[in-house]
């Protein structure tokens, strides 16, 4: 008897279009257990739909039979909050948009879920008792600003229905990008800009992170280590100037103490780790001018062995 | 001898060079890693006889095997943030310990940095190859004086703005001739950084207890001053000029002027920048007198987006969302939102979290708004796992927990939510915003949720990642009295004593929960020692201040009046006549200590546990009281007492 009268509750609510208050009554319709009874007493004193019908009043009346008490001053009392409701709901009426003849499963179907979902009405029992609790709470303020958003409000798809319609989709074959006067990504104005989004606003959430940090700083290694790391000049400046310095010496007379003597100095030099290219072509112009200076004095002991040929013959 | 000295030479440096190249490849991992690839894959083309098909490269940083380790590591949920992690005993609980470490930490940082800065002396031997700028003194002399080009280019380098601008003026004072290019850079300084020296930059510790989020937009470009001179001066007015200086009287919120600019590129024919257009589509529009009128604005830059032949990307995108959630409160708005995400998808431009932060702003414009849209964006941002950027996304986040306890309540969404928000790490972010990001989840899962499942998240996140307020505090104590959690307020009366400022305001909300029903013997013996553990605080409290001077500066354990009753009603239901009977003498021998008036039930439990332990003196004193204070049942209690005790004349 229970489910029929729910299914008479379903019908009445779905006329007045209170949704929420019907799906909760099909909801509950799966369960039957003395709680419905309690919870179907507290949403009849909400309930609210144009007119107290014949129907609803029978319905009352079994309710009232139901529970234990004075039957007719429960009887009484819910038919005068029916009243109550009603005189709220018939001036709402007039601005709510009637729906298109609504079952219930249509209902179902569009109904949002405020707060439980019906999965969570079927697993969590205490939840039920809370639920009533709170929607006899919410329910008060709800009715109004449901008067408010009824007649604005239009269910969305997200990413559905009409689009601006100005760009069309980027065709596989589009034209090359036209170069403007100047790129953008080139000035000054980019540079700064990627400065400031670059620094970084929150601390670190782990070590790897900071380690990572401290090596866009440039205060960490790299990994893998490059033993290289930070010298920029020389690695522009191939192993093989560094070693092979014989051309230097190639206008250095071909024999004699000073050619061994500047052959050990490129010896020495081509093993040198620390000076750069051009230190090391220093270092040996260095002797030139000073074997130059000197040729007066060393003609007279070496001879042929002091002279510069005038141009370099590469060996 | 030569010749052969020349093809010696020759084969050495052939062979050599041969070897370096067979080092390179072998040390380049990559490739290594491609030949065992290729090892592995030609097996499973044992049957056929395809060409192999060799994997692209892919570039590895100097960073990138880090980067995959801190993919690997999650928060720990035991474990304070990483900035505050120390010793065990030091780890900060309450938001005062946690400020304080945080800030101290960034205070150290800018102390360094200012020893460094005020004697360079004491740090010019660098002996590091390579040289790590970082660690030395920054360079503040300029090399070059004197009003030419060269001074200026440096000035830009160094990012002196106000330098720049003096500098400028000399130049023009000097009618020296300045290069359009340094010219042009100097535009694009004055626009990014709004004729003002770079802001000073905070630590990270900092950005998260000092930042101060402004939501009022108030217009921060100065009308007539140097940029705009400059513009003016400026011999060519080229598209890259035009485009700086739109853009910078865009983002400083100077829209009137940004669009008198715009309008005079369009009429002279000047390209428009992509970028350009973003700002302007943002705040150039707020010139618009109604919101109709600002859409069509948006809508004809969009146009002429369209007519330059430019693309427009989720920035653009973004942009004009952003500009609907300007006009909010317009009916239409809602459509067009609709109506641009759909574009979007046409394109194939996935929308980001500040996209959808917009979305919502439009939505859930009014306080009761009540539309489905926030569960759509949520279960579309869980399902397809949109990027999340760390805490530059936290706006999102707080936005949508906002409107979800405003209005729509859904435990579910508010769950995604905190999942989604605490394993991408949003929640290192201001703490303004963390902290009513939880305090509002926190309440409606006490509201809506069982007991259980919020010890599950609280644990999660009490107390590192945020500690409760009195608010949270009473929500929490609801919840566990509805759902008779009673067995977690030892755990969650352990977790208080952390942060023991607020005690005062919910130790009233602990004990009464105590002694609401009478438990069995292990948790009630919980109870009672917590009992005593307050009675034994207040006392020494109360003797502690008299040997104070100054009293009010000791924040002291408050109880009233009620409290003790319910004090009483613990001690007695764990049947501890000693306790209870310390704590009814404290009461009568402190009557003005205590706040508010006694309640009875305490009182004829404690008389029936004096019955019980045959104590008729103390059963006397305590009905004494109770007529005293007006107390109801004490005519009972009294004929217990005569009943049930065997007394002597006096007594009687």
């Amino acid at each position: 008897m229970s489910i029929r009268i729910l299914n008479n509750y379903c019908r009445l609510l779905v006329a007045g279009s209170w949704r929420r208050l019907a799906t909760s009554s099909i909801c509950q319709k799966g369960k039957d257990s003395a709680d419905n009874k309690i919870n179907k007493k507290e949403r009849n004193e909400d309930n609210s739909k144009g007119e107290i019908e014949e129907e609803l009043k029978s319905a009352v009346k079994s309710v009232a039979k139901s529970i234990s008490g004075d039957e007719k001053q429960t009887e009484r009392d819910l038919l005068q909050q029916l009243l109550k409701q009603t005189k709220v709901v018939s001036h709402s009426v007039s601005e709510v948009k009637p729906t298109t003849t609504p079952t219930s499963r249509d209902l179902l179907v569009n109904m949002t879920v405020k707060r439980f979902t019906e999965d969570q009405f079927e697993n969590k029992g205490k939840s039920r008792i809370k639920t009533t609790r709170n929607n006899n709470e919410n329910n008060r303020s709800g009715q109004q600003s449901r008067l408010v958003r009824e007649g604005a409000r239009t269910k969305y798809e997200l990413f559905e229905g009409p689009d601006l319609g100005i760009f069309d989709p980027p065709s596989k074959q589009s034209a090359p990008a036209v170069p403007g006067e100047y790129d953008r990504t080139k000035t000054l104005r980019h540079k700064l800009e990627e400065e400031i989004r670059a620094k970084s606003s929150t601390p670190p959430s782990n070590a790897f992170q900071e380690m990572i940090r401290w090596t866009e700083d440039e205060k960490l290694w790299t990994f893998p280590i490059n033993n290289e790391a930070g010298m920029k000049e020389e690695a522009k400046v191939g192993f093989h100037e560094h070693v092979f310095l014989d051309d230097q010496i190639a206008d250095f007379p071909r024999k004699g103490p000073i050619r061994h003597f500047i052959e050990l100095v490129v010896v020495g030099l081509s093993k040198n780790p620390y000076l750069s290219v051009s230190a090391k072509h220093e270092h040996i112009n260095w002797f030139r001018q000073y074997f130059k200076e000197k040729e007066p004095v060393l003609r007279e002991t070496l001879g042929d062995a002091s002279k510069f040929s005038e141009t370099a013959q590469k060996v | 001898m030569a010749t052969s000295m020349k093809s010696i030479r020759k084969v050495i440096l052939w062979n050599l060079s041969k070897k370096s190249r067979h080092f390179s490849t072998s040390q380049s991992h990559c490739n290594r890693h491609e030949t065992e690839q290729l090892k592995r894959e030609t097996p499973k083309l044992s049957g056929s006889t395809s060409e192999i098909v060799i994997p692209n490269r892919i570039p590895r940083g100097p960073t990138s095997i880090l980067k995959a380790l801190a993919s690997t590591v999650e928060r720990d949920p035991n474990a304070p943030a990483y900035y505050l992690v120390d010793d065990p005993y030091l780890y900060p609980t309450g938001f005062i310990p946690k400020k304080n470490y945080a800030l101290s930490k960034a205070a150290g940082k800018r102390a360094a940095k200012h020893i460094v800065e005020q004697h360079p002396e004491f740090f010019q031997n660098d002996t590091s190859h390579p040289k790590v700028e970082a660690f030395m003194p920054p360079k503040t002399e300029y090399q070059t004086t004197g009003a030419n080009e060269e001074a200026l280019k440096e000035r830009i380098e160094m990012r002196r703005v106000k330098d720049a601008i003096a500098l400028y003026t000399e130049i023009k004072l000097e009618e020296m001739e300045v290069s359009e290019e340094t010219l042009l850079d100097l535009l694009d300084l004055l626009c990014v950084y709004n004729n003002k020296d770079p802001p000073e930059e905070l630590y990270g510790e900092e950005t998260i207890y000092l930042s101060k989020h402004n939501r009022k937009a108030a217009k921060t470009w100065e009308d007539f001053t140097a940029a705009e001179k400059l513009f003016e001066d400026l011999p060519r007015k080229s598209a890259r000029a035009y485009n700086t200086i739109v853009t910078g009287m865009a983002k400083g919120l100077a829209s009137e002027n940004a669009m008198s600019k715009y309008n005079e590129m369009l009429e002279n024919r000047i390209p428009v920048d992509l970028e350009t257009f973003h700002h302007l589509i943002e705040y150039g529009t707020m010139t618009a007198d109604s919101h109709k009128e600002k859409w069509s604005l948006v809508t004809a830059m969009l146009h002429e987006l369209k007519n330059q032949g430019l693309q427009p990307t989720l920035e653009t995108f973004r942009c004009v969302l952003s500009a609907l959630g300007s006009m909010a409160s317009h009916q239409n708005s809602t459509h067009y939102v609709m109506k641009t995400l759909a574009e979007m998808k046409k394109l194939g431009i996935e929308p980001s979290l500040s996209c959808f932060a917009n979305v919502l702003d439009v939505f859930y414009n009014k306080p009761n708004d009540r539309s489905d849209m926030l569960k759509k964006v949520v279960d579309y941002i869980w399902e397809k796992k949109v990027p999340i950027n760390g805490s530059d996304d936290l706006h999102f986040f707080f936005l949508a927990m906002m409107k979800n306890s405003r209005t729509l309540k859904d435990v579910e969404i508010a769950t995604k939510l905190e999942v989604l928000a605490r394993k991408h790490d949003v929640i290192s972010g201001p703490v303004q915003y963390v902290s009513v990001f939880y305090s509002l989840y926190f309440k409606l899962l006490c509201m809506y949720d069982t007991i259980e499942h919020v010890m599950e998240v609280y644990n999660q996140i009490v107390p590192h990642i945020w500690m409760l307020n009195t608010e949270e505090y009473e929500e929490l104590f609801k919840a566990v009295e509805l759902y008779e959690g009673y067995q977690y307020i030892p755990q969650i009366w352990s977790d208080m004593q952390f942060d023991l400022m607020k005690l005062n305001d919910i130790v009233n909300l602990v004990i009464s929960s105590m002694a609401k029903v009478k438990h069995e013997e292990q948790l009630q013996n919980q109870f009672c020692d917590i009992a005593e553990s307050l009675i034994s605080r207040w006392i020494s409290d109360q003797q502690f201040i008299s040997t104070m001077r100054r009293p009010s500066r000791y924040l002291s354990l408050m109880l009233t009046a009620t409290g003790m009753g319910d004090l009483i009603t613990i001690s007695c239901n764990g049947n501890r006549f000693n306790q209870a009977w310390l704590i009814f003498s404290t009461m009568k021998d402190n009557p003005n200590s205590f706040e508010g008036v006694p309640s009875g039930p305490a009182f004829t439990s404690l008389v029936e546990l004096c019955i019980q332990n045959n104590k008729p003196e103390q059963a006397i004193d305590v009905v004494v009281y109770m007529c005293e204070h007006g107390l109801p049942d004490g005519k009972t209690s009294i004929e217990k007492i005569q009943t049930q005790m065997s007394l002597t004349d006096g007594q009687k």
